[in-house]
């Protein structure tokens, strides 16, 4: 092992709660069978959007995360089962290991959305109803503390808040823990639950929200023609990383490499990206950069694709200018809508399923990409690839743009 | 409301909210063995006062206080608020 070449980063183990269900098997037949999630929300009732992308259930739930649920938010709630399957799957038992050397990592956009109710609680009957889980459920670390509670990891443990990409950045610092040795095990990603009337109305009234109500399962249509805005959703996404090496010796399955990571800011505005996607670029650059790539190399892109009319076209641009031999594209958020701080980690675990498994999933709900993209999207059914390299998109308010470059482990 | 239905209210909200096993909720048991911490004391209060109409004071509902204790708070509380009226 050479100290002047940084170890691989493997990812281990992959956990997938959302809208289409508990477990990475029920996400990625959802995404595979291209169909939209979104059904009409009575919790939106009444509101000009009133549909949504809810994680159904999880059926049982506070029993099966046990005596601790009480006290949880749901976005916390989904990031414990989310990790659960993901350590499950990477083959550790936290009963058995040496939870100072795992890190926690998981980003939220939001935080939780139960503090709505205790306003209404505050305002009608006055500050001795508030509950005093009201912060508990609120503060957006909350998934990260759970989370090393329950799996007894005292290592280094936190939230990034990078609002649509917080997951993705979750990835981020992740790696750099394990390269920097701060840490042998990084459980990370990226949850969150946000849907409640106020945050449902203020993205309406920002103009990012679909307004399809007439046909909410086909809201969330990315890169196509008549897209008209995203569609919000619950979820999480854990992944396990390890170094490599480590991975290996332990008999552990490597099922992919992170393989480069670029974080960029637009330092622009805190909404709109700017036109040329200069921040995105780079970002792109950089993941390909670290992971020793060239633009050429790129099979596959897993993009942000929101479904919003100025997001889809700008990232439709930069996909087409930069990697302009036509990888294929999907974006998932068509199937699962827009999980916000938990996508970017989602996305980055169903580009590593795309990576094993050779099969890149549809956008759901698009039939032919927009004229003015002249990128590669799949559609209606998934489609058969040898996936070598892939870039997964992600990028927030703030003008926070991360990329990763995933590759297959061998 | 008698001492048994106040208890089986609190056993159900101990077993629903909380998710204390069901045979641990006994009469004699004490909050604390029921791994009820601060944070789940001030909770456990609202939820009690939202079912049954009165609020216990802190030392009413300690981590050393049985839940037949609490049970004959409640019932107090709820005798002296109807005396009131």
């Amino acid at each position: 092992m050479s100290p002047a070449r940084p170890e691989r980063i493997a990812v281990t183990g992959l956990g997938l709660v959302t809208a289409a269900g508990e477990g990475v098997e029920a996400t990625w037949q959802a995404v595979c069978a291209g169909r939209g999630t979104a059904t009409r929300d009575p919790a939106l009732a009444g509101l000009p959007v009133d549909f949504s992308c809810r994680v159904p259930g999880p059926r049982d739930a506070d029993r099966r995360i046990g005596r601790a649920a009480w006290r949880m938010g749901r976005f916390v709630k989904l990031a414990v089962l989310a990790a659960r399957e993901a350590v499950r799957d990477a083959g550790l038992d936290p009963r058995g290991w040496d939870g100072s050397r795992v890190a926690v990592v998981i980003g939220c956009g939001m935080g939780g959305t139960e503090w709505e109710e205790q306003a209404r609680r505050l305002e009608e009957q006055g500050p001795g109803m508030v509950s005093p889980l009201a912060i508990p459920t609120m503060i957006p670390n909350l998934a990260a503390g759970e989370v090393s509670i329950d799996l007894r990891a005292t290592g280094p443990s936190l939230a990034p808040a990078t609002a649509c990409a917080s997951g993705a950045t979750a990835l981020v610092v992740a790696r750099d823990l394990l390269a920097a040795g701060h840490c042998d095990v990084a459980v990370a990603g990226g949850a969150e639950a946000a849907v409640g009337r106020l945050s449902t109305a203020g993205f309406w009234r920002m103009g990012a929200l679909s307004e399809r109500t007439g046909d909410a399962g086909g809201a969330s249509r990315p890169f196509a023609p008549d897209r008209d805005g995203f569609v919000m959703a619950e979820g999480a996404g854990v992944l396990v990383l390890e170094r490599a090496g480590d991975a290996a010796a332990r008999g552990a399955r490597l099922r992919a490499v992170l393989a480069g990571c670029g974080s960029t800011s637009d330092a622009h505005h805190p909404t709109a990206p700017p036109a040329g996607a200069a921040g995105a670029e780079a970002a792109l650059r950089a993941a390909l950069a670290e992971a020793g790539l060239d633009p050429y190399d790129v099979d596959h892109v897993n993009a942000h694709g929101t479904s919003t009319p100025l997001n889809d076209a700008t990232e439709a641009a930069l996909i087409a200018r930069v990697l302009p031999h036509r990888p294929s594209v999907t974006a998932p958020k068509g199937a699962l809508g827009h999980s916000l701080g938990a996508a970017g980690a989602v996305e980055a675990a169903l580009t590593v399923l795309t990576i094993e498994h050779r099969l890149v999933p549809p956008v759901a709900n698009l039939g032919a990409a927009a004229p003015e993209a002249d990128i590669d999207c799949v559609t209606k059914q998934p489609r058969r690839q040898n996936v070598r390299v892939a870039l997964s998109h992600s990028f927030g308010f703030g003008g926070h743009n991360v990329v990763l470059a995933l590759t297959a482990a061998r | 409301m008698t001492d048994a239905e106040v208890l089986a209210t609190i056993r159900t909200v101990l077993t629903t909210t909380f998710q204390v096993p069901d045979d641990e909720v006994t009469p004699e048991a004490t909050l604390e063995q029921l791994e009820m911490d601060s944070l789940a004391l001030a909770e456990f209060a609202l939820v009690l006062e939202e079912r049954l109409g009165v609020r216990l004071r802190g030392e009413q509902a300690t981590r050393s206080t049985t839940l037949a204790e609490v049970a004959a708070h409640v019932r107090a509380l709820r005798d002296g608020s109807v005396a009131a009226r």
